[in-house]
């Protein structure tokens, strides 16, 4: 078979299955648009210089790149599956025609290579488009951009890697279908497998068992739970989650469906009669999708709703963890004596003159010393400073406290390099910490164990890249996730479309109108969408409680009580939003498929 | 009473880019009264399954009338087009059309459910049919477990449940053995014979003989009749014969003649 014969023929495929290709040439080329980013992200990270922290970051963008490798293996594998079921019929025809399978394998090789150009054009220019705008994002994330002495280069390196993965995929794919059509009967590629079903039968132990976990599960999460316990509760939790929408989309909705189908006066009008019985068929085949995807969605809100709360709790609100701009700690452990306040030994007998001596310093060198602070405060046995004493505390005579001595200050005019020379000479000689370090106490009431400086600036700077770049992860995953779920549940569909189709078709003869095909269309594939976005949001209203606990410990008390909650509520939002777009195309092209005028 | 009247029927299919169009019907006229069983009959390629289609209200003509119990079909909207089918005709199709999501008596009620008629009414005529065309043990199977002949008394179950003004069938015993075949054709014969209009299209002349008059179509003309009256099956077949035999003699009618 000549390049000219097999290009028309696959040209043809195509045409005739644009439904399919076109979204999985979009598709691909935005995910490879994504693995370009992160590849690129990663080599200009790796390679930056200027902000000796942030190294690490690079560290994860290498991580992510893996990842997103992977994950674009399965997704083109998938992406290969739904495309398999068309080609099939088509090659079916083009044997009977006389195609021998060596010129299938061809016209395949055609098809896979195809593709892979195709894709890796569009998804260059679209990573070429996006990667200046990915990385401005990251950028103003973290706020590295005072510190990473970069800009934005595109990464001809990265582009090239890029390739390299979707050729191995490509190359994987076209093996796989070979290895397919060589196997292959022509006759089962022809007439494709019988549906030969019964209804799904009811599972009453599944059901029971699955709602069962589930709704344990989300008791246990919103009982008043304290951070320890929360801990304790929420991986147990996550998994009885896990198992019971599994359960419940695989035995519960048939289940739910079967008691409707038996009222007889409700089952047995138009749309009911048409959607339950479908959705029955239906059910067996995507229950453990319709169960996976709901569980990634909740996971995508939860990760959005986590890192962007996170985000701005902790790094932006710094100022109450840290007063001042910069603050030396002194660790210690001390024996209450009972008769002063516990503040009062402290002070008395820890570096009394630090401050004077400080003073002295700062004006040696001609700085700006202000809003000297001097304050003592718990800590847990970790090292953790939790809040400060009361003035009044006394403590129990003979019991031993880990406390804490801060001594914190601002100088405004310096930069971070300046502040952290000033801060050397705190353990410089002449400081009055050697004198602290040396001296024993005799009456072992006081023991000195450890202290730090930090600087508000560093830790904050820390926080916003650590957080930063959580959040701009979660983002980056989310929407990759809401795309490819989007794309997996149009194809699903797309796929019911074509098997439902000789079902409307004789549906329509027998007096089906065209109002009634669209809203029974339009009911099955609302369900089939939005099932698991309910679902989803279900898990995210029940685990509110317990994630606010986990995220008030973590430190975002400053924030406002409902922060979190307006995270979600806008996660789920403008997922929803999204994905009604998506449901608004599909059902469209469903539409068009089924339509009588369409196959006679 | 006339129940279904084709006047002046002609179809012509538009070829898109180019190329000749097809006249699929030329100038058909016939009538059916009530009570009747009528079979068409012809080769393929004749017009008979597009004659179908347009009495069956699936397709629209390029020109003329198709009057069924007084209603002229060319004056309906879709919409209204849709109903009328739903309501006032039965259908019989080759293929058996069963869905296959639907049990058997499922599928028998299917149009009533369209028609949005009453529970009670439903059940009732499932009944009374199931138990005239032996079908009642076989209600709770699907489809796919029934074999041709069954499902081809579910689909006449279900052309008759609405109680339509004609029962249209398209090669009813096409997919068949000879002896569901036969089945089928006693079936038939069994609703003629309580007062139903039948319109069978058929290419074989044993299903063509069990009908009181045949309409003989070729190359989109009707060109000929034969009425039963009192002969035997056997007879009739033969006379059915003879007949295409001596029109397959005669030279094929150009398509741009018209028949007058």
């Amino acid at each position: 078979m000549g390049y000219k014969l097999s290009s028309k023929l696959l040209w043809d495929q195509v045409k005739s299955n644009r439904n399919i290709y076109l979204p999985t040439f979009i598709m691909g080329s935005i995910l490879m648009a994504l693995v370009y980013i992160i590849f690129a992200m990663g080599d200009m990270i790796a390679s930056s210089h200027g902000f000796v922290g942030y190294r690490s970051l690079g560290t994860v963008f290498k991580t992510l790149t893996y990842v997103f490798a992977i994950i674009s293996f399965a997704v083109f594998f998938y992406l290969n599956a739904f495309l398999a079921k068309r080609r099939s019929l088509s090659y079916g025809l083009y044997g009977v025609l006389g195609l021998g399978k060596r010129d299938l394998i061809k016209l395949n090789f055609l098809e896979c290579l195809g593709l892979c150009f195709s894709i890796s054009l569009l998804g260059s220019i679209l990573g070429f488009a996006l990667g200046r705008l990915a990385f401005a994002g990251l950028l103003a994330l973290t706020h590295l951009d005072d510190y990473l002495k970069i800009s934005y280069q595109f990464s001809w390196a990265a582009l090239r890697q890029a390739w390299l993965l979707f050729a191995c995929i490509f190359l994987a794919i076209f093996l796989f279908n070979s290895f397919t059509i060589l196997k292959a009967k022509l006759r089962d590629l022809l007439d494709g497998p019988e549906t030969g079903e019964r209804e799904p039968k009811a599972k009453w132990l599944l059901s029971i068992l699955s709602l069962g976990l589930l709704l344990g599960a989300y008791y246990l999460a919103n009982q008043n739970l304290d951070p320890i316990d929360a801990i304790k509760v929420f991986f147990p939790a996550v998994l009885m989650v896990i198992v019971g929408t599994y359960g419940v989309f695989m035995a519960v909705t048939i289940f739910l469906l079967k008691a409707l189908k038996r009222n007889k006066h409700l089952y047995y009008k138009p749309r009911p009669f048409i959607n339950i019985s479908n959705l029955l068929f239906r059910m067996k085949a995507n229950a453990a999708g319709l169960a996976t995807i709901s569980i990634l969605f909740t996971c995508a809100f939860l990760t959005f709703s986590t890192t962007s709360t996170l985000y701005w709790g902790v790094a932006k609100n710094i100022e109450g963890s840290m007063p001042r701009e910069m603050v030396f700690d002194q660790h210690l452990n001390l024996t209450a004596q009972g008769d002063k306040s516990l503040r009062e030994q402290v002070l008395d007998r820890v570096l009394p003159d630090l401050p004077s001596w400080n003073q002295a310093q700062a004006a040696k060198q001609g700085y700006t010393l202000q809003n000297e602070l001097l304050d003592v405060l718990y800590a847990e046995d970790t090292g953790m400073v939790t809040h400060s004493l009361d003035v009044a505390e006394t403590g129990q005579a003979g019991q031993t406290y880990h406390l804490v001595y801060r001594y914190a200050f601002d100088m405004p005019g310096l930069n971070l390099d300046e502040r952290q020379a000033y801060f050397a000479a705190f353990y410089g000689e002449g400081s009055p910490l050697t004198k602290l370090r040396s001296e024993e106490d005799s009456a072992s009431i006081l023991q000195p164990l450890y202290s730090n400086i930090s600087d508000r600036e560093e830790m904050q700077q820390d926080l916003w890249s650590s957080m930063g770049t959580l959040l701009f992860i979660g983002l980056y995953f989310i929407l990759f996730f809401l795309l490819v779920s989007g794309l997996v549940v149009y194809f699903k569909q797309l796929n019911e479309a074509y098997a439902d189709r000789k079902n409307f078709v004789i549906l329509q003869e027998l007096g089906l109108d065209q109002g009634q095909v669209k809203s029974t269309i339009r009911t099955q594939i609302l369900i089939m969408f939005f099932l698991p976005l309910a679902f989803s949001v279900l898990n995210v209203i029940a685990s509110y409680k317990i994630l606010n606990t986990l995220l008030q410990a973590l430190g975002t008390q400053i924030l406002d009580g409902r922060f979190f909650l307006k995270m979600s509520v806008v996660s789920v939002l403008v997922f929803t939003l999204i994905y009604l777009l998506i449901y608004q195309a599909t059902a469209h092209v469903y539409y068009r498929i089924v339509h009588r005028e369409a196959v006679s | 009473m006339t129940l279904l009247q084709v006047q002046d029927l002609r179809k012509v299919y538009k070829s898109k880019l180019g190329g000749k169009d097809v006249e699929a019907l030329r100038r058909v006229n016939f009538q059916v009264e009530k009570g009747e069983f009528v079979a068409i009959m012809g080769d393929s390629g004749s017009g008979k399954t597009t004659l179908l289609n347009i009495i069956a209200s699936l397709d629209r003509p390029s020109a003329g009338k198709v009057i069924i119990s007084g209603q002229d079909l060319t004056a309906l909207s879709d919409q209204d087009l849709t109903r009328f089918r739903r309501e006032r005709l039965g259908f019989v199709f080759q293929d058996f059309k069963l869905l296959d999501s639907f049990n058997l008596a499922d599928n028998i009620l299917l149009p009533l459910v369209l028609a949005k008629a009453p529970l009670k009414e439903m059940q009732a005529r499932l009944q009374f049919l199931a138990s005239n065309l032996g079908l009642q043990d076989l209600l709770n199977k699907y489809p796919f477990e029934l074999s041709g002949g069954e499902k081809q008394r579910g689909a006449i179950a279900r052309a008759l449940i609405t109680k339509p003004d004609l029962v249209l069938a398209d090669e009813p015993t096409g997919q068949l053995d000879s002896f569901n075949a036969q089945e089928i054709l006693d079936s038939f014969a069994a609703i003629g014979a309580q007062g139903q209009t039948i319109l069978m299209v058929t290419h074989s002349a044993k299903a063509a003989a069990e009908a009181g008059r045949v309409l003989f179509i070729r190359d989109g003309v009707v060109f000929a009749e034969l009425v039963r009256a009192g002969k035997s099956h056997l007879e009739q077949m033969e006379a059915i014969s003879q007949l295409m035999a001596q029109s397959s003699r005669r030279a094929p009618v150009p398509s741009h003649a018209q028949a007058r």
